[in-house]
């Protein structure tokens, strides 16, 4: 009976059933709204290859996403620049 | 010092968590999964179960969850709250005084061109690396998945019910 209650919710063989159906569902809940987000910019190639390039920075390559959206954001300026000059020209 | 770790954690969740709660998951696993090691990844997916189920946003119900299991105290619940909030309330609060200043401001653009599609693929991130052997056990995992995956997407079902129903069908399927 000394045990927190959350141990012992956890350690629950009922809850443990619960939750093997949950977490693919939370994966998928997750997932929904990345696809939404990316319909919704428009599938064109500068955002598409930026949000990419940031989820193979992090799934493989290990990369802090504080990292990531530091350099997303100096690439945003600098892209931004860059097609501001081409249109002046 | 955990409690300062705790804090400086999640005032870097706070400070760099653009784009909402979902693109929050991938700096939030990142912290406390890898580099601090505070908590499971199995123990992860199941915060983001239950902050998706329950009222408020899943970077303050993660934290507060997480702040008490990290030091299996109330305070470290408090500690990673207040972190984690601080930095939206000051931006907040600057973004208000300033307001005009800052809305046609050519360079906020430019740097939201980046961080927008950026914020899109942490949340994408933060899915991928949920899949691993716990969340997916077997075929049933995957069916669960595919038809929630559906549910949502085509016929945006709502999430604390499709959460509900996925219980249910692991109660009865395992």
């Amino acid at each position: 009976m000394d045990e927190p209650a959350s141990t012992a919710i956890k350690n629950n063989e009922a809850i443990e059933r619960i939750f093997k159906g949950i977490r693919p569902v939370v994966v998928a809940l997750i997932a929904v709204p990345a696809c939404n987000m990316l319909i919704k910019a428009g599938l064109k190639l500068k955002p598409l290859a930026i949000a990419i390039t940031a989820t193979l920075a992090i799934c493989l390559l290990n990369v802090s996403p504080v990292i990531v959206m530091i350099a997303a954001g100096v690439i945003g300026v600098l892209s931004s620049m860059y097609s501001q000059n081409a249109k002046q020209q | 010092m955990i409690y300062l770790e705790l804090f400086i954690s999640f005032l870097k969740i706070g400070l760099f968590g653009f784009g909402g709660g979902y693109a929050m998951l991938s700096l939030i696993r990142h912290e406390v999964v890898e580099v601090h090691e505070w908590i499971s990844a199995t123990e992860f997916t199941d915060i983001v179960a239950i902050s998706q189920t329950t009222p408020g946003p899943i970077a303050i119900n993660s934290a507060t969850y997480i702040g008490y299991v990290a030091t299996q105290n109330v305070w470290g619940s408090i500690i990673a709250t207040v972190a984690v909030s601080l930095p939206s309330i000051i931006i907040m609060l600057i973004i208000c005084r300033f307001f005009l200043k800052f809305r046609d401001n050519k360079y906020v653009g430019y740097v939201m061109s980046g961080l927008k599609p950026a914020a899109i693929g942490l949340i994408a991130a933060a899915a991928i690396m949920l899949v691993n052997t716990a969340t997916f056990i077997d075929y049933k995992s995957i069916s669960l998945f595919a038809a929630a995956f559906i549910a949502a997407l085509r016929f945006k079902a709502n999430p604390i019910l499709l959460i509900v129903l996925a219980g249910v069908a692991g109660y009865m399927l395992y």
